[in-house]
């Protein structure tokens, strides 16, 4: 049984490096491939009414062709489904005009643009395109200006009047606001125009705007060339220092190299060459003040300094980066960063410390600030959470720079406390804040079908439900307490409940700690060091309504030398340390010889089966892909909890064979040893004895297995 | 001697009363006019080609507008079947030259258009009408389709011809087709007229061919006397080129001045000489008939041109034998009759 399930990545997976500051447009209901029509039709509804759906106006905007549209145009009075029509045939002509004119036109440029078209062909459409172009800049119609810019443009662009394009464009729609998506379109039509014109520099400078590489290359002389991503970079830097092209591929450059910095190797070479050559552009981009954003610059070099391992460089390189004049945006970017840097570099002491509360509070303060319903949403569903996606940059960043700097480093220095604390936030702030948890249930008809039922928790339900836990027991918090021993999640409990100091309560109150859980973590750590009569108290500190809730349950008697089923039942450890304690002080105090050695004989049962057959009194899960990430990977078999028990059990049998002197307990013993041919011939009157003689035929059956005291009682319930 | 006079005056009179001795059943009856290809991708014609065009009395020109052909959509890597090679008009057209748009349409092309033949009737005609209007080729009469189709291509052919002709119906323009030699014995598709071409007759790649563009060896074969079924006209080579092989394997069509050859080149120079073209002339007409408007020289290129005399290309183009002349010519020989009449009684 596989109690727990774990993450396909690490915390040190999440992206980091952060420079463009666009959030992709949505294009529910319109076309997903060009975030141009989504934004352009969110534009129509705001200039029409927000009660009329997006794909309506797509469906106008993009799909119909101008036949169809002449039509609805000619008909004005007829009944439309389409709730766009029925706004612009209804309250705004002027729209239907610019419309059925915007249409013209592109059917009569795409008419233009086929291999057969060919000057003075007819097209068949209402208008010329010298007359689309005329009408387009004689329509008074203020808020629809920048379009009619638009369409002017495009028909004048078809027809070669150039001169005309770059006029109007110097004219009116360098006017417009940079982000005006008319202004955007247009730029297009501009550069070619340049080029047109043999102004080949400024074709290429408005390009190099855009991010359009092919047409510089083109506008260079250099068509077909193949260029990679950094010398794309380049020549877009040489010609516009500012074009958003530049952040938004530097961003997706460096998040196809970030997550773990691995990669295959023969990208290895690549990359590296790629990496130095951008390293050197950063730094000539930093310093060579054509650029507005060298903060940018300064922190990218930082971020591939880091990247190739020269941390110092990387330190010094961001600090420059603080010093540089810098947007909101990119000084958060920076501000992430230094904490990753400092993580990594200063010492951990009482100052860093100090710091770091400093640190945490702010990122802190931006997860709590940024929150919206897609990260709640995905909060609530687990999926990326627990699977270490990145999702919410912000929870990313300090699940990142805490699991994978600061933890491990902490561990490294023995305060595994802290660390525990440090996972815990990492793990649980955003869970706490937004407090929600979805759960998918697959039942099963009476036919064999299966349905799903999807259930909506508190995080405090969720975790006293029936269903499983998947995140409590997979987390990187649990992992760190499961696997440091008993004195460690002693501790840890200690401190939630006497905190020390101002980090201490920062970190508990920002962490999922529940005592029900943590006493059971506790106990279950003492049951796996044997130390029953702790085991007892924090075991028995877990509330009743907690005891059904461990994801894991049993199914054999610990106490049978063969397998035996037993009906699950929640109280399983808590009766199993019970038991085992009492056993410990009923050894102890018992002289008789063979009392004393059943009751041994009944302790090492107990042991042996917690550690084997019934390993859910000792852990919460089993297997092996549950994946190390913070802690080393788990070898159940071979690790020093199990090397001890071996080794107690192995004792403690020895012991009773030695004190027994009654033959039923002998024959008794020997028999749990599997020595049939010993109770054969040495106890052939007990009951053992009996047994074996009446049901064993062959002569292998009394060496049924191999004899090593050493061995044997690990044997136990094996099968 | 003394009634020799009388004799040739009666002959003249003759002639001009039955307009020369020909009866034609052609629709442009009567119109019997020198032409000419213009097969260039640039329609630039100079002085000298202006002259060569006024000295013959040449008043048609056959001039190629673009090919039809198969080609691969660099952005959608679809074949699609699109025009290519369109002429570039850089010269005025000519002042009383008839223009008659031509498309060469490629085999692959035609192969492609089969089911859609309509489709592209409609945008050849558009499309050639167009570039005789934009390029101000003044009143176009009839369009004229150039393709090297055979038997298994005919059927679309054929309905290409006939959409094409139903595109050109209700503006009087004519179709008009090229037909090769091989395709004499095919039934020619629906169309107005033809024009026969009595060049590139040869295999030009085969190394055995002693003369790919014209050799009377390989015309003689299809020279059955034949009644086909739409008038046709002919059209003879007027050009030379070289052939270039390597070691016998075809290489590439070269200048006819082109004489630098590499180790196991050579270059087998084609030009058809006055007497060959005149020679084929004289078998063709004798099989098919006079033709039914005139003559067509291919084609008009003062680089080519310049290696016949005037005198080599009055004998292609000439409609009339000496002793048959149109009406204008009639009167012409008449006066100079007159005068060697007069000359004689003195």
């Amino acid at each position: 049984m596989l109690a727990c399930w774990g993450p396909w990545y690490t915390p040190n997976g999440y992206y980091m490096y952060r420079v463009y500051n666009k959030q992709p447009e949505i294009s529910s209901g319109t076309d997903s491939t060009n975030p141009d029509a989504s934004r352009n039709c969110r534009e129509w509804q705001r200039l029409t009414s927000d009660t009329i759906p997006l794909e309506d106006i797509y469906d106008i905007v993009y799909t119909i062709p101008l036949e169809e549209f002449e039509k609805i145009y000619d008909n004005r009075d007829a009944d439309y489904s389409n709730k766009f029509i029925e706004w612009i045939t209804e309250k705004d002509s002027a729209i239907l005009d610019f419309l059925l004119l915007a249409k013209t036109n592109e059917y009569i440029r795409f008419q233009r643009n086929s291999r057969w078209y060919y000057p003075s062909m007819r097209v068949g459409a209402r208008m010329t395109i010298e007359e689309i172009a005329e009408k387009a800049l004689s329509v008074n119609e203020p808020k629809l200006r920048d379009r009619y810019l638009l369409q002017a443009i495009r028909a004048l662009f078809t027809l070669g009047r150039y001169e005309e394009c770059v006029e109007l464009w110097n004219a009116e729609v360098v006017n417009l606001p940079a982000d005006n998506l008319m202004r955007k379109l247009i730029q297009p039509y501009i550069a070619g125009t340049e080029f047109r014109l043999n102004h080949s520099d400024k074709a290429i400078t408005y390009f190099a705007e855009m991010g359009d590489i092919e047409s510089m290359l083109f506008c260079a002389g250099r068509t077909g060339e193949q260029i990679s991503t950094v010398e794309a970079l380049e020549m877009v830097c040489e010609y516009a220092p500012n074009s958003t092209y530049i952040e938004k591929t530097l961003q997706s450059f460096i998040r196809d190299i970030e997550p773990l910095g691995e990669y295959y190797w023969e990208d290895e070479y690549y990359f590296s060459i790629e990496i130095q050559r951008l390293y050197s552009l950063c730094l000539r981009m930093a310093k060579g003040g054509k650029s507005d954003n060298p903060a940018m610059w300064y922190y990218t070099a930082a971020f591939l300094s880091d990247f190739k391992g020269d941390i110092d460089e990387a330190s010094r390189l961001i600090g420059l980066a603080e010093k540089c004049k810098k947007s909101d945006f990119m000084e958060e970017s920076i501000k992430i960063f230094r904490i990753y840097i400092d993580a990594k570099t200063l010492p951990y002491n009482t100052s860093y410390e100090r710091k770091l509360l400093t640190q945490l509070q702010w990122l802190d303060t931006m997860i709590i600030n940024n929150i919206d319903e897609k990260v709640r949403q995905e909060t609530a569903s687990g999926y990326k959470l627990d699977n270490c996606e990145s999702y919410y940059y912000w929870n990313d960043m300090l699940r990142r720079i805490v699991l994978a700097e600061i933890c491990p480093r902490m561990l490294k220095a023995g305060k595994h406390t802290r660390a525990l604390q440090l996972a815990n936030m990492a793990d649980n702030r955003l869970l706490g804040l937004v407090n929600k948890r979805e759960v998918t249930d697959w039942n099963w008809t009476d036919d064999g079908d299966y349905y799903e039922t999807t259930g909506i928790y508190t995080m405090s339900g969720y975790r006293y439900s029936q269903s499983f836990n998947s995140h409590d027991y997979s987390d990187h918090f649990f992992e760190m307490v499961d696997s440091l021993g008993a004195d460690t999640a002693i501790d840890y409990l200690r401190s939630v409940e006497r905190p020390a100091s101002d980090l201490d309560r920062y970190l508990n109150e920002r962490g999922y700690t529940e005592r029900d859980y943590l006493n059971d973590i506790a106990g279950t750590q003492c049951l796996r060091s044997m130390r029953y009569e702790e085991a007892v108290k924090y075991l028995g500190a877990v509330s009743e309504a907690y005891k059904d809730h461990l994801n894991v349950r049993m199914e054999y008697d610990p106490f049978s030398i063969e397998p035996r089923a037993i009906e699950p039942h929640g109280d399983f450890r808590y009766d199993f340390a019970c038991r085992m304690h009492a056993l410990e002080q009923n050894i102890s105090l018992t002289t008789e010889p063979n009392r004393k050695a059943r009751l041994i004989m009944e302790y090492t049962t107990g042991l042996c089966n917690s550690f084997n057959n019934c390993w859910e009194l000792t852990q919460y899960y089993r297997g092996c892909s549950y994946w190390g990430q913070v802690c080393e990977k788990r070898q159940w078999e071979v690790d020093d909890f199990t090397r001890a028990a071996v080794a107690r059990s192995e004792e403690y049998f020895n012991l009773a064979c030695e004190i027994a002197t009654d033959d039923e307990v002998a024959a008794e013993l020997n028999y749990a040893l599997c020595n049939y041919k010993t109770v054969a011939e040495k106890y052939p009157n007990t009951t053992k004895g009996e047994l074996v003689r009446g049901q064993c035929d062959n002569l292998c059956d009394y060496n049924a297995m191999p004899i090593n005291p050493k061995t044997y009682s690990w044997q136990l319930g094996g099968y | 001697m003394k009634h020799l006079p009388r004799l040739l005056l009666l002959i003249v009179a003759t002639m001009a009363m039955t307009n020369c001795g020909q009866r034609s059943d052609t629709p442009n009856d009567g119109v019997k006019q020198n032409s000419s290809y213009y097969w260039k991708t640039t329609f630039d014609i100079s002085p000298a080609e202006m002259d060569f065009l006024e000295s013959h009395d040449i008043k048609r020109l056959y001039v190629r507008m673009f090919d039809v052909a198969r080609e691969q959509d660099l952005l959608s890597g679809t074949t699609e079947i699109v025009p290519i090679a369109t002429t570039k008009f850089v010269s005025a057209i000519p002042a009383g030259i008839e223009i008659v748009p031509v498309t060469y349409i490629t085999i692959e092309a035609l192969r492609a258009m089969n089911g859609k033949e309509e489709e592209f009737a409609t945008l050849i005609v558009e499309r050639l009408l167009a570039m005789a209007s934009y390029n101000n080729c003044g009143t176009t009469k009839e369009i004229q389709l150039d393709c090297d189709w055979t038997s298994s291509t005919k059927e679309s052919y054929y309905k290409l011809c006939r959409a094409v002709r139903k595109e050109l119906a209700s503006s009087g323009i004519e179709l008009s087709i090229t037909i090769r030699l091989h395709q004499m014995q095919e039934t020619p598709p629906r169309v107005d007229r033809g024009v026969l071409m009595l060049y590139n007759t040869g295999a030009l790649k085969d190394p055995s061919t002693s003369n790919s563009i014209l050799h009377i060896a390989d015309v003689k074969p299809y020279l059955r006397p034949t009644k086909y079924k739409i008038p046709l006209d002919y059209a003879y080579p007027a050009f030379g080129w070289g052939v270039k092989f390597d070691n016998n394997k075809f290489v590439a069509i070269v200048s006819h001045d082109e004489h630098t050859v590499k180790n196991n080149e050579y270059i087998r120079h084609e030009r058809p000489t006055a007497a060959e073209i005149t020679t084929v002339k004289e078998l063709v007409e004798k099989a098919f008939g006079k033709p039914s408007r005139g003559n067509i020289l291919y084609h008009l290129d003062e680089t080519q041109l310049k290696n016949y005399t005037d005198d080599e290309i009055n004998q292609i183009l000439n409609y009339w034998p000496i002793h048959y002349m149109p009406s204008g010519q009639c009167a012409r020989l008449l006066g100079s009759m007159v005068y060697t009449q007069r000359l004689l009684h003195v």
